[in-house]
């Protein structure tokens, strides 16, 4: 065993890296909004029992649950623009956030619907009786404690999206990874640069963590006796 | 005046509602009691449409309409007719007890933020919660909470006020606080049907008395005649082991 880390060196590696933070967490964030508006919607669809509807949006959860990111990403990126000629111009950042979207948000779509499902019956009911309108009970009352129930497990799907965008270096994008992987290969020193880059994932979540809580401890006021 | 010809309801084949009739008059405060799965609470609950009848004709006020052909804009001005008081409260959980009063206001009355915060002050005064208008539900005591529901019922001036079994989920402590505010209403000569459980309540407040059993009314009377004299078997029996297991205690 080589135990000679040199951790003078990892350090000198981070102001290389850091510059490719901001994209990673772009790649995050963008998709991370697709996503939740995207499973929103199909968690309204899996809810209002429309026939056909209801089972394309069932039918989506669990394609999209099921096949690899690698997969869906190569298909979206090589594979679309064969059938497409049109989408040929496509980003790999567009591919990437694209692929990566369309699964959270199945992900998603499954967390929206038990934390809309697990709103007791009686607030909707309460509205109604007062002559409050459907969308107007939906909007005021039962989406904000759905959204509560939801955010620990929506925080968790963050988390995970976080650390998936490092996928898109696969199609050639260069983000926190794939600028990883280019020092690594230039100086041959793979453990302080995977070392480097695995605390710098570290941190990034350390912080999303602290602001998650920030806010659940704030959405909890009203629930605390 | 609320009209009720000829109601209808079942779940599966358990039928609910074997044709209801019923005439509540303005200013009326109807009682209704009967035994659990009797139907009470679902006639209540299909006045508002919380649960859809399956056939007969509601008047509600100026707003008729006949159930079997009802669009949502009619649904929607029936509700607007009346409001319900739940047995389990149904505060709004995210909202605070001034929020719970003034939501309908401002959301479906288009009603000003100032002015509806105004009503809703003055009601919650008046059930006796005007010091916890800013605690949410859940630091509440189950009487309080109940009232903040009254009060958000009073605040939309409905024209009739639908109670459910209003003090059914209460530990006893609260029971008469929460009675003597709905008391309290029913003699300022508001429209109430309540469905409920206490006796001596139903006979203090109500102007007339209704008994359901089996999806059907089995009797109605005055107060006085309906506990002290009552005509039918069911209803005797009915009270006769009310009475037993008031001994009891």
């Amino acid at each position: 065993m080589n135990f000679n880390i040199d951790f003078v060196y990892l350090i000198s590696l981070i102001p290389d890296l850091l510059p490719f933070i901001p994209l990673t967490l772009f790649l995050a964030i963008v998709t991370m909004v697709i996503a939740v508006v995207l499973g929103m919607g199909i968690a309204l669809v899996l809810r209002s029992g429309i026939p056909v509807l209801t089972h394309l949006a069932i039918a989506y959860v669990s394609f999209f649950r099921a096949i690899p990111s690698l997969v869906q990403l190569f298909l979206i990126y090589y594979g679309l623009p064969q059938i497409f000629p049109a989408l040929s111009g496509m980003t790999a950042i567009a591919a990437a956030i694209l692929g990566l979207s369309l699964k959270q948000a199945a992900y998603l779509a499954e967390i929206f619907r038990a934390a809309l499902a697990s709103v007791d019956k009686g607030q909707m009911e309460a509205c109604l009786s007062v002559g409050m309108t459907r969308v107007q009970s939906f909007r005021r009352v039962i989406l904000p404690q759905a959204v509560r129930n939801a955010t620990p497990a929506t925080g968790n799907i963050f988390i995970g999206l976080i650390k998936e965008t490092s996928l898109a270096f696969t199609l050639g994008v260069v983000e926190l990874f794939a600028q990883g992987r280019i020092l690594a290969a230039s100086s041959l020193r793979f453990f302080e640069t995977y070392l480097a880059l695995a605390l710098l994932y570290w941190a990034m979540i350390i912080i999303y963590t602290f602001i998650q809580q920030a806010l659940e401890k704030r959405m909890e006021r009203p629930y605390q006796s | 005046m609320i009209t009720v010809k000829n109601l209808k309801k079942q779940f599966g084949s358990n039928v609910v509602l074997d044709g209801i009739n019923l005439e509540v008059k303005e200013g009326e405060v109807l009682a209704i009691i009967g035994p659990s799965g009797s139907g009470k609470s679902t006639l209540l609950r299909c006045l508002n449409l919380l649960e859809k009848p399956d056939a007969g004709e509601l008047i509600i006020g100026d707003k008729k309409i006949n159930v079997k052909k009802m669009s949502s804009k009619e649904i929607y001005q029936l509700r607007q007719q009346t409001a319900m008081v739940f047995q389990h409260y149904n505060l709004f959980k995210n909202k605070t007890a001034l929020e719970n009063v003034t939501e309908a206001l401002i959301i479906a009355k288009k009603m000003k933020k100032p002015e509806a915060e105004k009503i809703a002050m003055e009601i919650l005064n008046q059930v006796g919660l005007g010091d916890k208008v800013h605690q949410y539900p859940v630091t509440l005591s189950g009487g309080q909470q109940q009232r903040v529901g009254i009060a958000r019922a009073l605040a939309v001036n409905p024209y009739a006020i639908l109670f459910d079994e209003p003090t059914s989920a209460l530990d006893p402590e609260w029971i008469s606080e929460v009675l003597q505010v709905i008391k309290k209403i029913a003699e300022q000569n508001s429209t109430m049907i309540i469905v409920t459980h206490e006796m001596q309540f139903a006979e203090e407040v109500a102007d007339r008395v209704i008994f359901m059993a089996d999806g059907n009314i089995i009797e109605e009377n005055t107060p006085k005649e309906f506990f002290h004299n009552p005509q039918s078997p069911r209803t005797k029996q009915f009270l006769r082991r009310l009475g037993a297991g008031e001994e009891n205690v």
